[in-house]
Formats: C-alpha cells, sequence, structure tokens
C-alpha cells in the first residue's frame, strides 16, 4: 500500500455511559456504567470504505457518533485531518461539520416530514448561511441530478411521505453531499431498503465516492454487503475490534473465533444449505456490556478456548488481548495468534 | 395423500373506499403437503403477508378475501363463520408468527403465562396444568425450563423470538405460517432459528410456510419456493429449481442481486423502477414496466403490456408466469 | 435557467401554503368545527361593530357605571318582545313636556292615556327658577277623566339654590304618602302599604283598584296641574316633564339601575373575547416556550423546571384573586397577570412529551452533524411541529377563562368598571334577580357566557381531530 493520508484517527477511544437509578444515584460509591466503546484504535485512509461491523449492542453505531463528535468520548482521542478534535468546544467545529456528514438507516425518520424535499437538502447550506435563495435552488437542482432523482421538479416540493424508499434515501445522500464534504458516515444505510434496489443505492455510494473523492465509514451488521461494498474491515465485540484486515481477508481468511463464527452464521442463497444444519462455532449468548470480565471478553463464547493450551488460557482469562498484525496488514486481537 | 393446503385462485383486496381498492393477493394458488415447508419470497408490498394473514384468515381490515377458496385438509376456510374458526381452525391446525412478534410480547405477564393462554381458552385447562405442555413446548424451541417464570424484557432477542415460536407451536398446529422471524436478529441468532425452523419442519415433520425478503435465509430452510410481485405468484418450483435454474426474469434479477460472502461478487444487479402501486397495476404482466426482457426484445411489445401471462408448467413442478415460455 | 427558475418559483408558492390549505379542507369537512367558526364570526363582528362605536355609543362603560345616566329608561322590565310572545298589553314609554319660557306659577300638563295596561311607574320633573327664596310649596293636582280630583302632592320645602335652576323628581310609585293620598281618597279597604300607586292613578275606580292582577286602566284625558308658592321672593315653573315609564323596553329589558341591558350584554362580547383570547394567548405561549426549553435540555435543567411546574400548579388560584383583588383592587391587568402566572402549567406535560419524542428523532441528529445550533433546532424542527398543538391548547383555554372571569366578577372580585357578563349577573345576583323571577337579568347574560364558549370549544374539537398529536403522518 502507498503512503496514504490519513484522514479519521481513532485513538484508544472509550465511551462509557452512566447507568442511572434515579437523583441518588448521585451519592452512590459504586457507579454502573455500559461501555458501549472500550479502547478502539485504528485509522481511515482518504478514499477508502471502511467498515465496521458487528452484532447490535457491540459499539459499532456509538463509534460512528462519536467519530462525528455527536458525542464527546469518555477517554482517547479523535483526530480530523490531523487535528484533534476530542474535546474542541461545538462553536470551533464549524469547518469538521462542513467536512462530514452522516447518512442513517431510516430514510424516513432521517427528515422532518413537513419539510419539503429542497428544505431538508437546503438545511445544511442554511445553516452554514451558504448562498441565497436563488443559488440554494440551483446547488440543490445540481444534487438531485447527481442522485438521479430527475425530473427535478417533480422532486424539489415533494414532502418525504410521497417518496418511495429509495427515492427518501437518495434524498437523503444528496443532503449530505450538499456542504462538498470528505469524510461521510454511513450507518446501515440499506437495511431498510428492498432488495432490488439496495445494489442501485450501493453503486450510487461508489460513483459518488469516486467522483468526489469521498472517504466513507460504513457501519452494518450484514457481512455480505461489507464484503461487496467495503475496502477494509474491522469486526467489533462489546465494545472493542477484534479483527481488522481488507474485506477480502476478512471474508475468505477469517482468524479471530469471533469473526470465524459470524462468517460461518450467515446464510448463502445455496438449496443444499437446508438438507445440513449450519454449525456456528460459537457458545451461549452476547453478554451485557455493564459487566465486563477482566482479560479477553470474548472468553465466555469462545470455543477455541476450550481447546487451547494451559498458558494461553491463563493469558486469556487473565489480560486483554492487543490488537496486533499477526499476518500482512491483517490485525487480531487474541493470543491464540498473537506470538 | 391428502394435500395439507390448497389455495385455489384466492384473491385478497384492501378496499380503502369506494374507488380504490388495493390488490394484495390476486389470484394466487399454492399447495402444501404434511411435512412440507414452503418460502413465500418476494419485496415488500407483493402480498407476501397478506397471503400469510389470508391462509389464517386473519386479515387486519379492510382486507377481506373476496374470491377463491383456501382449502385445508380438503375443507374450505375462506367462508367459514368466525365462530367455527375458532374453535377448529385457528391456533388448532394453522399457527402464524407475526412480523415482529418478540416485540409484541406482553411485558406484564411472564412468558409462561401467555404460552399458556391457547391451552387455557382451548383446552379449557387451568395455567396450573398448562404447565406441563408449556415447558415441553419451550423445550422444543430450545429454551430451558426456568424461562416460564421470566418476563419478556429479562429474554434476549433471540429468546424472544423462540418463545413467539413456542407460542405458536403449543396446540400443535399441522401448519405454522413465519413471517420474517430472523429480520431483526443478529446473524449468530439468525442462524439459531434457522437451525430450530430446520429441526420443526424435518425431525417434527411440520408444515412450515416461511415469509420472507431475504432469499439466503430461505434457501436454508425450505423445499419449494414460491416468487410473488405485486400480488401475484410469478415463479414457482422447488428450491433446486428456484435457485440454480431460475426463469422468469424478476426471478434472475433478483437473485443477481443478493450479496455474497462466500464468492467474491465484482457487480450487484439491481432492478431499476420500484413495486408497482397495488390499485391500479400496470396491464397485462405486473413485471412489465421493469422488465429488461420487455425493454430489449421488441416482439414482447404488445403481448407484455396487454395480457397477463398465466402460470404455466416449464418442467415438472416448476411453474412461470411469463409470456417468454406460455404459448399465445 | 430563469426559466426553470420560474417554474420552480411556481410550484414552491404552490406548495408553501400547503399545509394550511390541506388543515382547512379538513376543517371544513367538520360540521362541528365550522358551525363553531360562524358562531365565533359572528362574535367577532359584534365585538369590531361595539368597540368602533357603531351601534353604541362610545364612553358607554362611564354611562354604564353612573346610574343617573339612566333615569329615563323604565326599571327592571322584561323585553318587548316577550311581552308580544306572552301577549301581555304593552304600556308604551310616554314622555310629555312643556316648556314655558317665561315661567309660570302654575303650570297645567294634560295627556291622553290610550293604553291597556299601567306604567310601570311615572315620574314628574319640575324645573323651576327660584328667586330670592329658598322655601318653596308645590302642589300637584290630578284631574281624572271621570271627574276625579286627587292632590297627589303639597309640601314646603327648601330648596338649596343651584345656578338658578333646580329640578323637582317625584317617582310616584315609591312616594308612600302617595299611596295614603290614594287609599284615603277612594276609601280602598287595604293597607296603603301594599298597594300600587299607579293603578289607583290611573285605574277604573273599583274596590280592586289598588293591585295590578285585578285593577282595569281608566282611558281618557288626564291633566296635571302644578302650583308653585313661596312666602317671599318668586317662583316660576319653566319647564314640566311626565315620564310614565313603559313596562317593557328593548331587546332585552333593563335592570334595577335602569341600564338597558342589550346595550350591556352587547359590550360583554368584546371584552369576553378579549380576555379569554388575551389570557389564553399569553398562557400557552408562556406554557409552550417553558415545556421545549425544559424537554430540550433534559437532564438536570428538566427536573428542576419540572419541580417549579409542579409547585406552581398546586398554587389555588381563587384564594390567590381573592387576595390580590382585597390589595390592589379588583382591576383587570391584575386579574389576567395573575391568572396566567398561575394557570400557564396547563399544556405542559403534552407539549413536553411531544419535544421528547422529537428530540431523539434521526432527522435532529443529522441536524447537528450539519452543525446546526440549539437555537436552530428549536426554531427550526421542534417549535414548528409543537405549534399545531399549541394553537389547539390556545383555542381550547378560551372558554376556560372567559369562564372564570365571569366566575370572578359574579362573586364581586371583578373589575366593576367593566360591563361585563359576570359583572351583570353579579348585580342580579345582590338584586335577587333568580328569586323575583326577573329572568332577563340572568338568563341572557349565562346563555352568552356558555354560547362563546361552546363556539371554542367545538372548534378546538375540530381542530383536534385533525392536529392530533397521536395521529402520525
Amino acid at each position: 500500500m502507498t503512503n496514504r493520508e490519513v484522514i479519521v484517527k481513532a485513538e484508544n477511544l472509550k465511551k462509557w455511559f452512566p447507568i442511572k437509578t434515579g437523583l441518588l444515584s448521585i451519592f452512590k460509591k459504586e457507579k454502573l456504567y455500559v461501555r458501549a466503546v472500550d479502547g478502539i484504535s485504528f485509522n481511515i485512509f482518504r478514499g477508502e470504505t471502511f467498515c465496521l461491523v458487528g452484532e447490535s449492542g457491540c459499539g459499532k453505531t456509538t463509534t460512528g457518533r462519536l467519530l462525528l463528535r455527536l458525542l464527546k468520548p469518555t477517554d482517547g482521542r479523535i483526530i480530523f485531518e490531523n487535528k484533534d478534535i476530542t474535546m474542541t468546544p461545538e462553536k470551533q467545529l464549524i469547518e469538521f461539520r462542513r467536512k462530514t456528514s452522516m447518512i442513517s438507516q431510516d430514510p424516513y425518520a432521517a427528515m422532518n416530514p413537513r419539510f419539503t424535499v429542497f428544505e431538508v437538502i437546503s438545511e445544511p447550506l442554511t445553516i452554514h448561511k451558504i448562498g441565497s435563495f436563488e443559488e440554494k435552488i440551483e446547488i440543490v437542482s445540481k444534487l438531485l441530478e447527481e442522485v438521479k432523482l430527475t425530473p427535478i421538479e417533480e422532486f424539489l416540493w415533494r414532502f418525504p411521505h410521497q417518496l418511495s424508499g429509495g427515492q427518501r434515501q437518495r434524498v437523503c445522500i444528496a443532503r449530505a453531499l450538499a456542504l462538498n464534504p470528505e469524510f461521510i458516515v454511513a450507518d446501515e444505510p440499506v437495511s431498510m431498503l428492498d432488495l432490488s434496489i439496495r445494489a442501485e443505492i450501493l453503486q450510487l455510494l461508489r460513483d459518488l465516492q469516486l467522483k468526489r473523492n469521498l472517504t466513507y465509514l460504513y457501519i452494518t451488521h450484514d457481512l455480505s454487503t461489507a464484503r461487496y461494498f467495503c475496502d477494509r474491515i474491522a469486526v467489533m465485540y462489546l465494545g472493542k475490534i477484534v479483527e481488522l484486515s481488507s474485506a477480502d481477508e476478512i471474508a475468505d481468511n477469517p482468524i479471530h473465533p469471533y469473526t470465524k463464527a459470524l462468517i460461518a452464521a450467515v446464510p448463502e442463497p445455496d438449496p443444499s444449505n437446508r438438507l445440513k444444519m449450519r454449525e456456528v462455532p460459537i457458545k451461549g449468548e452476547i453478554p451485557s456490556p455493564i459487566n465486563i470480565p477482566s482479560g479477553c471478553r470474548f472468553i465466555n463464547r469462545c470455543v477455541v478456548y476450550d481447546n487451547a493450551p494451559e498458558k494461553i488460557k491463563k493469558l486469556c482469562k487473565t489480560k486483554e488481548p492487543p490488537l496486533t498484525e499477526v499476518e500482512d496488514n491483517h490485525y487480531v486481537s487474541c493470543w491464540m495468534y498473537i506470538k | 395423500m391428502k394435500e395439507l393446503l390448497e389455495v385455489r385462485e384466492l384473491k385478497t383486496y384492501f378496499i380503502l373506499d369506494e374507488r380504490r381498492i388495493v390488490k394484495a393477493v390476486d389470484n394466487v394458488s399454492i399447495r402444501l403437503s404434511q411435512g412440507e415447508s414452503l418460502g413465500l419470497a418476494g419485496e415488500s408490498g407483493c402480498g407476501k403477508s397478506t397471503l400469510g394473514y389470508s391462509i389464517l384468515t386473519c386479515i387486519p381490515r379492510p382486507g377481506k378475501i373476496v374470491g377463491g377458496e383456501i382449502l385445508f385438509e380438503g375443507e374450505n376456510v375462506a367462508n367459514k363463520p368466525e365462530s367455527w374458526l375458532r374453535r377448529h381452525y385457528r391456533w388448532i391446525k394453522v399457527s402464524m408468527v407475526f412480523q415482529g412478534a418478540m416485540n409484541s410480547l406482553n411485558p406484564v405477564l411472564t412468558v409462561g403465562r401467555q404460552l399458556s393462554e391457547p391451552l387455557v381458552y382451548h383446552k379449557n385447562m387451568t395455567y396450573k396444568e398448562a404447565r406441563k405442555y408449556v415447558v415441553e413446548a419451550l423445550k422444543l424451541v430450545g429454551l430451558p425450563e426456568h424461562i416460564v417464570d421470566r418476563y419478556p424484557h429479562e429474554l434476549s432477542g433471540g429468546m424472544k423470538q423462540r418463545a413467539v415460536i413456542a407460542m405458536a407451536l403449543i396446540l400443535k398446529p399441522k401448519l405454522v405460517i413465519a413471517d420474517e422471524p430472523t429480520t431483526a436478529l443478529d446473524v449468530v441468532v439468525q442462524a439459531q432459528i434457522i437451525n430450530l425452523l430446520k429441526n420443526l419442519t424435518q425431525r417434527e415433520g411440520m408444515g412450515l410456510i416461511l415469509i420472507t425478503h431475504d432469499l439466503s435465509v430461505l434457501s436454508e430452510v425450505v423445499d419449494k419456493v414460491a416468487i410473488m410481485y405485486a400480488g401475484k405468484i410469478v415463479e414457482y418450483g422447488t428450491s433446486e429449481q428456484i435457485y440454480l435454474t431460475p426463469k422468469h426474469p424478476y426471478t434472475q434479477k433478483l437473485l443477481r442481486a443478493v450479496p455474497r460472502l462466500h464468492v467474491k461478487v465484482d457487480k450487484l444487479e439491481f432492478i431499476p423502477g420500484a413495486p408497482p402501486n397495488l390499485i391500479s397495476p400496470p396491464p397485462g404482466c405486473r413485471f412489465h414496466p421493469r422488465c429488461p426482457i420487455f425493454k430489449e426484445k421488441s416482439n414482447f411489445k404488445g403481448l407484455c403490456d396487454i395480457e397477463e401471462p398465466p402460470l404455466i408448467e416449464v418442467e415438472p413442478e416448476h411453474k412461470v408466469a411469463c409470456w417468454i415460455y406460455a404459448k399465445r | 435557467m430563469s426559466n426553470k427558475f420560474e417554474r420552480y418559483m411556481k410550484l414552491y408558492r404552490k406548495t408553501r401554503w400547503i399545509k394550511l390549505r390541506m388543515f382547512w379542507d379538513d376543517f371544513k369537512h367538520s360540521k362541528l368545527g365550522m358551525c363553531g367558526l360562524i358562531m365565533l364570526i359572528i362574535f367577532i363582528i359584534i365585538s369590531i361593530l361595539v368597540v368602533t362605536n357603531t351601534i353604541i355609543p362610545a364612553e358607554f362603560p362611564k354611562k354604564w357605571r353612573s346610574p343617573g345616566e339612566w333615569s329615563d329608561y323604565p326599571e327592571l322590565v322584561p323585553p318587548e318582545w316577550w311581552l308580544k310572545l306572552t301577549g301581555q298589553p304593552i304600556f308604551p314609554h310616554t314622555v310629555v313636556t312643556k316648556t314655558f319660557p317665561e315661567g309660570k306659577k302654575e303650570a297645567i300638563i294634560a295627556f291622553h292615556y290610550d293604553a291597556n295596561t299601567f306604567p310601570t311607574d311615572a315620574k314628574l320633573n319640575v324645573e323651576i327658577i327660584p328667586k330670592g327664596t329658598n322655601i318653596i310649596r308645590i302642589t300637584i293636582i290630578i284631574h281624572r277623566p271621570d271627574k276625579h280630583k286627587i292632590t297627589i302632592y303639597d309640601k314646603t320645602e327648601s330648596i338649596t339654590e343651584r345656578a338658578n335652576r333646580t329640578i323637582i323628581s317625584l317617582f310616584i310609585r315609591r312616594e308612600s304618602e302617595i299611596s295614603h293620598i290614594l287609599v284615603n281618597h277612594f276609601k280602598l279597604n287595604v293597607s296603603p302599604d301594599i298597594v300600587n300607586n299607579l293603578c289607583i292613578l290611573f285605574g277604573e275606580e273599583s274596590q280592586d283598584m289598588w293591585t295590578p292582577a285585578k285593577a282595569k286602566p281608566l282611558k281618557g284625558s288626564y291633566v296635571l296641574i302644578i302650583r308653585t308658592s313661596t312666602f317671599e321672593g318668586e317662583v316660576k315653573i319653566s319647564k314640566v316633564k311626565l315620564t310614565l315609564y313603559a313596562n317593557a323596553y328593548g331587546l332585552m329589558g333593563t335592570d334595577s339601575y335602569r341600564r338597558d341591558l342589550f346595550l350591556g350584554l352587547l359590550w360583554g362580547f368584546p371584552i369576553a373575547l378579549l380576555i379569554g383570547i388575551v389570557t389564553s394567548f399569553l398562557t400557552t405561549i408562556v406554557g409552550v416556550i417553558y415545556a421545549v426549553i425544559s424537554a430540550y435540555y433534559g437532564g438536570y435543567v428538566d427536573e428542576v423546571m419540572q419541580r417549579i411546574v409542579d409547585i406552581v400548579s398546586s398554587i389555588p388560584v381563587l384564594p390567590v384573586l381573592i387576595l390580590c383583588a382585597m390589595i390592589f383592587g379588583p382591576k383587570l391587568i391584575i386579574i389576567i397577570g395573575i391568572l396566567v402566572a398561575l394557570t400557564w402549567t396547563g399544556g405542559i406535560k403534552t407539549i413536553r412529551a411531544m419535544v421528547f419524542q422529537i428530540r431523539e428523532a434521526p432527522y435532529i441528529e443529522m441536524a447537528r452533524v450539519a452543525g446546526a445550533s440549539t437555537r436552530w433546532i428549536i426554531l427550526r424542527h421542534i417549535l414548528p411541529q409543537v405549534l399545531p398543538y399549541s394553537f389547539y391548547l390556545m383555542v381550547i383555554g378560551v372558554p376556560g377563562y372567559i369562564l372564570t372571569e365571569a366566575g370572578l366578577s359574579y362573586l364581586g372580585l371583578g373589575d366593576p368598571t367593566l360591563p361585563t357578563w359576570g359583572q351583570i349577573l353579579h348585580d342580579a345576583s345582590i338584586h335577587g334577580a333568580a328569586l323575583c323571577g326577573y329572568w332577563w337579568w340572568v338568563i341572557p347574560p349565562g346563555i352568552l357566557i356558555a354560547l362563546v364558549g361552546l363556539s371554542f370549544a367545538m372548534i378546538g374539537v375540530a381542530v383536534d381531530k385533525i392536529l392530533n398529536p397521536k395521529l402520525k403522518y
């Protein structure tokens, strides 16, 4: 890989949500926290599509929000274009906000139902005080063309409830592009769309990326789409990254036991699969993110642990494995594979 | 062997007002034998859920069965009175796992209490007597006995879905209709539920109709598949025939739109446009405005856009509704 | 580009008011709402006419407060249409005036009595010009058509000299001395305390002539002779006015202060609407802003603000109003001020719930990603969605405030300078109108209060059906 520019860097990010048990909880000594994100570090290179994948509750959505500074991290640093924005006050984040945007899962909920399409897309422009009314119409029209919502007159003044699911998501994409951003966080952008239009929207996102040199952070729980769309994948479990590599590597050569379980669990449209049970190498249920045991947090569900040598078992019980490069550009946090 | 379920030319319409009628299920016929599993696949608004509700005769208002028959073990349940259906059919012969049911469990009742209700109502048992059967049903879905006294909020998503499936099985029906049972679940839990459904059909001999838009999930469970589009069945056959040799353009495109994990895909295909308005669907074949064959080959113009293609058999057990295969 | 632009602008103008037009279309369909709206429009038109003095002269409230202004009106009489409806005979309001420019010592006025019933009262005004004397003797004699001649008044009084003219007023019905004179004259077998002077004065002679139930009016020509005399100096009569009061008046009758109730009731419209709408408007604004701020910030801010709401809403309104009325006097500004200060907590819970729901919506998050400030989110996203329900709260609150003001006035705490319906009811109650059967004093104000309240309530119900926050898009 050539020396590429890092556009976003997460350093040991943590986000703990305190559990309130009433007004008097401020007097409790032992405070409980939901450790949604518990120390993750990664770089996102400019122009790539970086994926955070994991099951519900693993912290991927929270990480996305942290990177957009919608939440302030409990610990760690967020660095955007070489500037540390972890603690910058909201007022000084205007440039940052212009350069970043988001596409979210439910396109209908992501729009104010009383706004017309024009108002939805031009809202970022108005917030940043860009352009007169005529100029805004010009900009919005160009954006509608770019996301292929034509004829423009038909869509400019429509309300969200008059659009189909795919059209709504295109409007949200147009809004995300309004300020010519450099970095877009896409949180499950196609999971609520019909199968036949998912590929269309993903194709659109890919075309826009090439044209505008965008960087995407793609958050999903669907590994198949992640493999198709993303360059690199980071697998998250209980607030930490357990494996990080290129998409093809993760899909064809998973190393971490959790990744292996996820890959094994994904169904495939092959009718012969129904003749056998799908074996998923994992035990138990997802534990609560409140009481996280010391040592490796995957230990209660790990099938590799049961057959591991004693020395490694001891490590698993006491020390948390760090995210280490075990193969070329392939990072894993598992004592079985770290030398 | 008598067919367990035979649906003949069923029409279920939603009558919004005098002028607006949504033809949700329009002339659909399917067949199911004892121990067989059928998958209903299609996108949102194709009518698969409505078909499921129709078979259970529990269609939400303002929907009505306006034509056709639903023959369950030879008897037409489409025109039976409500009292008969309540006493002899619903939940006893056929039950349903509704979409999003796991979030609709009563939060103030224990799981055991909720599962006991059909027993108390239909078999006149007391809650104490019902407990034995409840534990049995929970075992069938892989849940331990202590779940009987747990409240829904104490269970994880996967456990809740299993509990709902247990609720559908409690009176040991011959057919279970499952509407999107794995949509809101994580991939590991989804695999477990898929395994459970496979177990129930293959080992327990339960009839299953699985309704989902996820073609991958469908292929892992069912023997027969019906692809629905805009209220009609466009292709119908065994899993092998549908997945390996799909004939209808829609099915072909749909299968090429499924993202794959274990195979590297260069380009996922998509179908431009959107599913049609069911109040005034396009004339002729409902898929023709989006059909690539119709757009490319001119000899279909004047045919696909005027006359509806009939469902014809192209090979044993494989039926397609497309003018490519039907003769004029 | 400009051609395209024009096309866009045309569509923009169409959709700009689309929400309002959609609302109006829905509202038109509601029979209840349209009924209420039509009533309200009528009330507003009346109020405008009143306030612009088209049907009521200006300075009316002042006139309302000074009983002297109404002395030419009959006292406590029902509306004219009531007598017509119940088939009772009407006595027309009769005024006979005679002026004597040079003055006369003896004034004679004659009038013709034609009515089928008796006047409710008779008033004799004598304008005299005394010169150089304070002591005057006045004698009033009446000649009836049946040749009876009665001296109904013969007194020597001292009169304070005021600017050369003095008016002597004599209300015949109340004078007990006249009762005695009349009873003795006609040798009636009753106690003078219970007789009706007017029946005897103008009635056919009979033993029953003292009671209006049995007396029959004596039609014909009557002559009144007024004589003045003094010991020293000179006294002349310049003007004599005899007023025979009708037994009915106007559209709504009169009260015991002789005030025309119709005008008073009309005046009540703008005041009631003003009080109701202003109070409701202020209360709603305060409540909505408070609820939005409290709910948007959440956390401790919300906790503290809600506790304040709990405290304020538990303060009893009526005792505070009574207290303030006693301390500061019953002024309207004070009443409205206290009502706003104590009742703004009304719609807080619902608005707060709405804001909580909106606050979590993804599109709010999207606005923040784009860099929206708190002010932007509240003004552009939250308030517009809260406004329809606030409008409903405002509409539905108006009848409550109108009733509160009416109730306060009824209890005597209202602003006595304003002729509100509550004031009218208050006056009616202290004069025992309900007990004495003076229904035209009691029922119309009540009905009007109810009708105005009803019109707002009907509009409110129709608006609620359309704008209910539970009905999502």
